[in-house]
């Protein structure tokens, strides 16, 4: 099924959390099969727009409007959003203590299928496909029946994010710091794991503090977030002078 | 964060058992006095000994007052106002279920509970309970070729004296509180199950109760005796219609395992909960005890509490011979204005006995949930040890949780250790589940449901199916 | 139920005409406080949050207050008991102003006020005895803004005479605003005969106010040490407490602290060694009124002989405190066949914004530990006080720091 070509729109966005501006006039624009790579320092933002776009409900949007797939996404709650194909990978998942691994993405993919009208998967076909990306990913299927995310190392962690971009093939992309605690070969699986994921239908927003990542997935577009704007774009060469030069340089 | 009203639409869901039944009751006047025992006495064709007992009981009832009770807020009741006996009007004794009045039976398949086909398929043996009468119980022919006996109670007390005698009174004598005196002297009917050395029970046994009849004390006593080497597991379940005059529900129920027998005593407790304005509703005190005699025996309880406007029941396990383990696992969720004080206590007497408490609470509306545990070593019981695990969830902010535990060790070779916490669904959680395209509901449906997985775990399939179902209608909608 | 105690009836008559005689309002206060006394009794282990403490029921109604005070102990002879001999130090025997560091503006003593009314949810039997037998208040004030370098001591020795004596020591204390202060109290039983300090206490802590406070008790074969201590904290407030019981017959101390206003904060520790028959009883309790309140109790209980010990320890969060944080634990250690422990911890909880835990221990020397140290040579006693020391290390750590020379001994000695 073909997209229309941009997928999310932003434009002059202010965001603000408990009366402290964040956000001050955000401008960014995803066209379906490119990686962007969003960076810049503590602070500037980064995490506050992922979460708002996965429809987290404590910010306020003072102004500006975000378009995505040429909807208003700011009206749809968060597992509206996410049957539209909206995915955050987020930066600290956290843990379900009694609730396995196995019984939350079988819901959650069912969930979203059910919204979009298609049919359900029953035990023996969700096992089965759980399992070849689980492969893919390097995840031993004892993960499964463990409950989601309580123990898990951080590769696993990430690991179990991917795991479910996988299963949910969103449209939206957003990875939030992927590569913060992980280890190279950690890394590099997770690399892999997103890498295989890219498609021509799908936008990804990679958003990391590092250029380390970007050395595993090539971005198309680089963009510095700085005092809550993006105060520089370019392609990937410009993640290279950022790790040269630091964001001061900017 | 979604909206309260979002989260009052899904915790009012309509009580689904709150229909009446039209029937023919034989009834007593309301009112307690010496012949109101013995016109029930008479009416169950009781051996002298058993009326006696009764009537001794009676008149310890009378030299007592009614407890103090601590954090629980209730109206006064009145025991002469208390009808002590209603019996569905039958012709005769029963041969098989053909014989149940239709309409009996029709009350027990809108409860959904099986007494024709489907407990075939399912093999679980049931005694019904309606208004304090054992009506019908299903299997008898194949639990007796093993020597079970599964009968009701007032049965036992005809056919097995012998065993009644022996027994009864000996794990909660009518001394023990004033409910158990009251029991004592008023118990109408209940459950009797007795399993041979040796035999493992190859079915569940299973009881239901149901309190119909206006104004309707209901008085069960229930006795399992578990011989040595013996194995069973026994499932207790009830419900009540809406009234709007409270109701009163004081069981008594003992169990007795020797040698390395194991019982296994589970309860999904769903009786109508009061309005929403906390009118009507069940009042349930109940004692119930289990006494480890034998070396190497085990005694569990497990329990599903979602209704009742006051529950005050302390399972309790006497850990006597040595080796031995008692269980409690335990679920109560309090909506609406419901109040409970539930708990366990465990008594560890012989040496190098367990126990094992784990205890989750859920508290949404106005819901008030107590937990008071006892665990208490005695100077005798070497090398005991306990694990304590008391969870508290809180569902929007009009609730409470409450944890009493009383921890007296008076031997050094014990090892107690005794956890709580007490919180609600962190926010991340619920945004972690939504954002996977699991909406509000059932992702808390999903987490309370992981909160109470380890005591579910510990039911039988056919109750934790149940249990789970239980929950997720009784909390639609608790965000806090 | 009326209590037979005629020492008591007969002392309280002969105080009251001398009392009245100075102020009408005061005998009416004590009248009306000895007489809630005897409608409620000694307490006993029919009430909830007595049942471990097991006083001697038999003996108390023979206790009196003294008739003069006359310290038989010469004050060189305490010297090896107090602290630091050169710090601002107030001695009081058998509640009387003994020594005094001079040019202390922060104590004075004041007839006890009457301004005082019976509280069923707050006072017991013995609140009514204290205020109905008090003769002197103590007040410590620490004026706002000022902070107090030198901890401020207070030791109060009782003494036993021939007849059980009774003393009912009554104190403010109040820290201002902004103020800081470390407060040392000692409470000492001497002698072989039998004694009942019966201690009210009230704490004030202004906005901002920082108090460090160490109360411990110390008693004699037959002391009953009984005290009351209430908190009360305005917002931004900390109050770092610790309770040291080193045994006495009975040591007994109730706190009730009130986190009255937000972001108030307080950090409790407590220790309790009993060996012999004695009894420890602790029986605590913090109330979160307000959001953003933190709390967090630490205790450990060593006993041995047929020593008994007893630990209450409630948090309670009103409906109003959200976003509070609380956790207790208390573990107790049993060193001898016939020790005995009890511990209540509970939680009454009905906000659901809060993170509250709980947790309890009652176990005995890990004999593989034991057997670890031994085997590298350290000799068996020496090992079982290692790991003695290191059990009850984690409630040592807010003591402060000039206390704990002293406490080291004291431990050691037990």
């Amino acid at each position: 099924m073909t997209r229309p070509n941009t997928i999310l729109e932003i434009k002059d966005l202010h965001v603000g959390i408990n009366d402290k501006p964040i956000l001050q006039g955000l401008d960014l624009k995803l066209e379906k099969g490119k990686v962007h790579a969003l960076m810049g320092p503590n602070g500037s933002g980064k995490s506050t727009l992922a979460n708002l776009l996965a429809r987290k409900e404590d910010y306020v949007v003072t102004s500006g409007h975000i378009q995505y797939l040429g909807e208003d996404l700011l009206t749809l709650s968060p597992e509206e959003a996410a049957w539209k194909g909206v995915f955050l990978s987020f930066q600290y998942p956290v843990s379900i203590p009694g609730v396995t691994n196995i019984q939350f993405l079988k819901s959650a993919l069912n969930a979203t299928l059910k919204a979009q009208g298609k049919p359900v998967l029953d035990a023996m076909d969700f096992l089965k496909i759980v399992k070849d990306k689980m492969a893919a990913l390097e995840m031993p299927e004892a993960l499964l029946y463990r409950f989601v995310n309580d123990g898990f190392s951080g590769g696993e962690k990430k690991r179990n994010e991917i795991l479910q971009m996988s299963l949910l093939e969103p449209t939206l992309a957003i990875l939030d710091e992927t590569d913060s605690g992980l280890d190279i070969d950690a890394l590099k699986a997770v690399a892999t794991g997103i890498n295989a994921l890219r498609n021509e239908n799908r936008a990804i927003l990679l958003i990391t503090h590092y250029q380390r990542l970007l050395s595993y997935i090539e971005p198309d577009f680089v963009h510095v977030l700085s005092n809550g704007k993006i105060i520089k774009s370019g392609d990937k060469s410009l993640a290279l002078e950022l790790e040269e030069k630091g964001y001061a340089w900017l | 964060m979604t909206s309260s009203t979002d989260l009052n639409k899904l915790l009012d869901r309509e009580y689904q058992a709150g229909f009446v039944t039209d029937i023919e009751s034989d009834t007593v006047p309301p009112g307690l006095n010496e012949d109101t025992i013995r016109l029930i006495s008479a009416k169950k064709k009781e051996p002298s000994f058993m009326l006696e007992w009764r009537l001794k009981a009676y008149a310890y009832w009378l030299t007592l007052k009614e407890p103090d009770w601590a954090r629980l807020n209730i109206a006064p009741i009145d025991y002469q106002k208390i009808i002590y006996y209603s019996a569905p009007k039958t012709k005769k004794a029963l041969n098989s279920l053909d014989e149940l009045d239709p309409e009996l039976l029709k009350t027990y398949e809108k409860l959904g509970i099986p007494l024709r086909e489907q407990e075939r398929l399912n093999g679980i043996a049931i005694d019904a309970v309606f208004d304090s009468v054992s009506v019908a119980t299903t299997f008898k022919e194949k639990l007796a070729s093993k020597g079970i006996i599964f009968c009701a109670f007032s049965e036992a007390v005809r056919e097995h004296p012998e065993l009644i005698k022996k027994y009864l009174g000996t794990v909660v004598p009518y001394t023990d509180n004033f409910f158990a005196a009251l029991n004592a002297a008023v118990f109408t009917d209940g459950s009797f199950c007795y399993i041979p050395k040796g035999v493992c029970c190859p079915m569940e046994l299973s009881t239901y109760f149901r309190i119909n009849a206006v104004a309707t004390g209901q008085f069960e006593r229930t006795l399992i005796i578990a011989e040595e080497d013996s194995v069973v597991s026994y499932l207790e379940g009830c419900t009540a219609p809406m009234r709007d005059e409270n109701q009163l529900h004081a069981a008594v129920v003992e169990l007795i395992a020797h040698h390395r027998a194991r019982i296994k005593y589970s309860t999904v407790q769903n009786w109508y909960p009061g309005d929403k304005e906390g009118k009507g509703g069940i009042y349930n005190f109940v004692t119930k005890r289990g006494l480890c005699a034998g070396v190497g025996s085990k005694i569990s309880w497990t329990q599903v509490e979602t209704g009742s406007a006051i529950t005050w029941k302390y399972p309790s396990v006497i850990l006597q011979g040595d080796y031995s383990v008692g269980e409690f696992y335990s679920v109560a969720l309090t909506n609406h204005y419901q109040q409970a004080d539930t708990g366990t206590k465990m008594i560890h007497i012989g040496s190098h006995t367990k126990s094992t408490i784990l205890a989750k609470g859920i508290s949404a509306g106005h819901g008030q949930n107590n937990y008071r545990g006892l665990v208490d070593i005695k100077r005798k019981a070497k090398h005991a040890q306990n694990y304590t695990q008391c969870d508290s969830l809180l569902l929007g902010n009009h609730c409470g949780a409450h944890t009493f535990p009383y921890i007296e060790v008076k031997n050094q070779s014990a090892k107690i250790e005794h956890e709580a916490t007490t919180g609600k669904i962190s926010e991340d959680q619920l945004f972690y589940c939504r954002q996977r395209g699991i909406n509000a509901e059932d992702a808390i449906s999903m987490i309370v449901n992981g909160f109470c997985k380890q005591v579910f775990k510990e039911l039988p399939m056919e109750f934790a199916v149940e249990a789970q179902k239980l929950l997720a209608v009784s909390l639609e909608g608790s965000i806090g | 139920m009326n209590l037979l105690t005629p020492n008591l009836d007969s002392a309280f008559k002969k105080r009251a005409s001398h009392i009245s005689a100075l102020s009408p309002a005061l005998q009416k206060a004590q009248s009306d406080a000895f007489s809630h006394f005897h409608t409620l009794s000694f307490p006993s282990n029919k009430l909830d949050h007595w049942k471990y403490t097991d006083l001697p029921q038999q003996s108390l109604p023979m206790f009196t207050p003294p008739i003069a005070i006359e310290p038989n102990v010469p004050f060189q002879q305490l010297q090896s008991l107090l602290m630091d001999p050169h710090s601002l130090t107030l001695v009081l025997f058998s509640n009387e102003v003994a020594v005094k560091t001079p040019d202390q503006p922060w104590f004075s003593a004041n007839p006890t006020s009457p301004d005082w009314k019976f509280d069923p949810l707050r006072h017991s039997s013995l609140d009514a005895l204290n205020m109905a037998f008090s003769g002197n208040e103590f007040h410590i004030r620490i004026p706002d803004h000022s902070i107090t370098e030198a901890p401020i001591y207070i030791y109060h020795i009782t003494e036993s005479f021939q007849d059980p004596v009774l003393i009912n020591p009554r104190h403010h204390i109040t820290v201002g605003k902004n103020a800081q202060a470390t407060l040392i109290e000692v409470y000492l039983s001497v002698g072989q005969s039998p004694s009942f300090t019966n201690t009210v206490t009230d704490i004030t802590l202004a906005e901002n106010a920082c108090l460090t406070h160490l109360f411990l008790q110390k008693g004699s074969p037959q002391s009953l040490q009984i005290a009351k201590i209430h908190i009360d904290q305005d917002k931004h407030s900390q109050y770092v407490g610790n309770s040291i019981m080193l045994g006495g017959s009975v040591n007994r101390a109730a706190f009730h602290i009130n986190l009255n206003e937000s972001f108030a904060t307080c950090q409790f520790s407590a220790l309790q060694m009993a060996k012999e028959t004695q009894r420890l009883d602790l029986d605590f309790c913090v109330q979160h009124y307000k959001p953003n309140c933190d709390s967090k109790i630490i205790s450990r209980s060593v006993i041995q002989g047929n020593g008994k010990s007893a630990f209450t320890g409630k948090i309670a969060v009103q409906k109003n405190a959200t976003k509070t944080t609380a956790q207790l634990e208390n573990k107790n250690l049993l060193l001898s066949a016939t020790a005995e422990a009890n511990t209540r911890p509970q939680l009454e909880i009905d906000n659901d914004d809060v993170q509250c835990t709980h947790g309890a221990t009652v176990g005995h020397l890990d004999p593989d530990a034991l057997f670890y140290l031994i085997s590298r040579g350290i000799k068996t006693e020496d090992a079982r006080q290692l790991l003695i020391q290191a059990f009850i290390y984690p409630s040592l750590q807010t003591l402060p720091t000039v206390s704990l020379p002293y406490l080291e001994n004291l431990i050691h000695e037990y």
